[in-house]
């Protein structure tokens, strides 16, 4: 197993799964994630792996909104396209449940709630990356990770918890 | 500190240090149960995001579809629709042309009356049976005006549209059709929802045709295309005609003493759902696919209310992301029709289970799983 392999086994679900967290978008976050391999093939020596992996899908999501918002969705109507010519399972959509996408769409406009830097402070520490890999990526203190994910932790609670109670006090007026 | 602590940031001494003081002090104590219960809550809360990105639009899975799909570009009905008006106009100025010093237009004779049927703005049995049937190149609209409802969600599918044309309309349909109230209200709200997303995704197009590479103008093209699938109307199906003489005399008593009732269910009525790519507000893209005919049978209910243990069809009356919104329709006589013109959110469905919510006659939320069964 070459280095581009075992860092592709390594990192690719973790950070696939950050990035769809971040953005939102499963393609988009496979696009950025295989971009950030292509980027480490030709990276000659990493020092610290898993903050440079994440270091560089950082910086390819932020790099690319800022270039061509329009692209985003032009790369979602694509991605959308391009399932819907496969043919999808029925079973598989009714798989989602009402509740359980109601609740990620609550955790959504939560997380959305928080600033940049806490968010991806909060997403990055869910995927195992230390605080010193966090100030890496981040590009921060590495003693103000522990300040910065305490505030996000709390803002996040608080805000769904807000929207959890405005939810269900819209449903009980509605019934 | 404390998130530090728990997060297994601090060196050995400090950690040390704040572990004796959780122990030791209520205050610290307290506070760092605060803290277990944020980095829970919050971890909790990021994991709920991984539930929607790939539900969606669902993945290429073939499994348990009932839907014949030949090619992406024999079945769709907007292309036969397209294909079938080109026909017609193209044969029309052809004729027009060609026949013009002999003053005969033979556009009736040559139409071509197997795309024409095929069409899902043509065929299917929502054009009302007493009503003239429109012309061939404005179906569309007259479906919408039929139906009552503007610009819904999307296109039926080919097996769908012919089962349609294969069974003919009960007369009661376009009767009860024009009060339509509670049903088609659900529909509205969700046809409303919908079109804001149309509105969304025009707004989308006109940004991507800025990408000018030719590969791109294709899949642009394409992605118009889709837009126009989604605003076909086809609501179609209806109520079902009486299974046997019995039920058929008892239509008229039951729509007689509930006469709104009555007319919502028979509007409630199928709309078949399509592939479709919608943006919703936040930017999302969505898009689904779901066979309604896969649904229809005989279904044995277990709910908490009082309603016939046996029903038949559930109707589809609209999808909104993944949210099925179905009517059941009754099958014995001597039913008290609790679900029968409500509508039911199915949260779960299986090839052979549905799991849902139903309102009772109170506008109760009344849990309800029916389960397929041979039709008695």
């Amino acid at each position: 197993m070459d280095q581009a392999e075992r860092l592709f086994r390594t990192y690719h679900e973790t950070l696939v799964r950050y990035l769809t967290r971040r953005l939102g978008d499963r393609d988009w976050a496979e696009e950025v994630a295989q971009e950030t391999f292509v980027r480490a093939l030709r990276q000659e020596t990493i020092v610290n792996e898993r903050s440079w992996v994440f270091a560089v899908a950082h910086n390819l999501v932020r790099d690319g909104a800022r270039r061509d918002a329009r692209h985003r969705r032009h790369l979602e109507l694509l991605a959308s396209e391009q399932r819907e010519a496969a043919e999808p399972s029925a079973e598989e959509v009714m798989e989602q449940t009402l509740e359980r996408a109601q609740v990620a769409a609550l955790a959504r406009r939560a997380l959305n709630s928080l600033g940049e830097r806490d968010r991806q402070a909060l997403l990055l520490k869910e995927e195992g990356l230390d605080y010193g890999e966090i100030a890496s990526v981040l590009q921060i203190e590495r003693s103000s990770v522990g300040t910065t994910l305490s505030r996000a932790r709390r803002r996040l609670a608080e805000t769904y918890e807000a929207l959890e109670a405005e939810r269900r006090g819209g449903s009980s007026a509605a019934s | 500190m404390i998130h530090a602590w728990l997060d297994g940031e601090l060196d050995a001494a400090e950690a040390a240090r704040v572990e004796q003081l959780v122990e030791t002090d209520p205050e610290w104590g307290a506070v760092a149960a605060e803290a277990r219960g944020l980095v829970a809550a919050s971890s909790r809360i990021v994991g709920a995001l991984d539930v929607v990105p790939d539900g969606v639009i669902p993945a290429g899975s073939k499994a348990g579809h009932a839907t014949a799909k030949t090619s992406r570009f024999s079945v769709r009905p907007w292309m036969r629709m397209a294909a079938g008006l080109a026909l017609v106009a193209g044969t029309a100025y052809a004729a027009r042309t060609r026949f013009a010093d002999i003053g005969e237009l033979p556009v009736a004779k040559s139409a071509p009356s197997s795309v024409l049927a095929d069409s899902p703005a043509v065929a299917g049995t929502v054009a009302a049976p007493e009503t003239p049937a429109p012309a061939p190149a404005r179906p569309a609209p007259a479906r919408s005006a039929t139906v009552g409802v503007a610009g819904t969600i999307a296109a039926g599918t080919g097996a769908q549209d012919r089962q349609r044309e294969a069974t003919p309309p009960a007369p009661a349909r376009a009767q009860a059709r024009p009060d339509a109230s509670a049903p088609v209200d659900q529909l509205a709200s969700a046809v409303a929802e919908i079109t804001r997303s149309e509105d969304s995704l025009r707004k989308a197009m006109v940004a991507s045709r800025a990408v000018d590479d030719s590969s791109r103008a294709e899949r642009l093209r394409r992605l118009q295309n889709s837009e126009l699938r989604l605003s076909e109307v086809v609501v179609t199906g209806v109520a079902e005609p009486p299974r046997d003489s019995t039920l058929a005399r008892a239509q008229p008593r039951r729509a007689a003493a509930e006469p709104t009732r009555e007319a919502a269910a028979n509007s409630a009525g199928t709309a078949a759902l399509r592939p479709r790519i919608v943006i919703d507000r936040e930017g999302n893209a969505l898009g689904g696919l779901f066979n309604a005919s896969a649904l229809e049978g005989c279904w044995r209910t277990r709910t908490t209310a009082a309603v016939d243990s046996v029903l038949v069809n559930p109707r589809v009356v609209a999808m909104h992301r993944d949210t099925l919104l179905v009517a059941f329709i009754p099958l014995s006589e001597g039913r008290r029709a609790v679900l029968f013109p409500e509508t039911i959110r199915v949260v779960r469905r299986g090839a052979d289970e549905l799991r849902g919510l139903a309102n009772d006659r109170d506008g109760n939320p009344v849990a309800f799983t029916a389960t397929r069964i041979t039709c008695p």
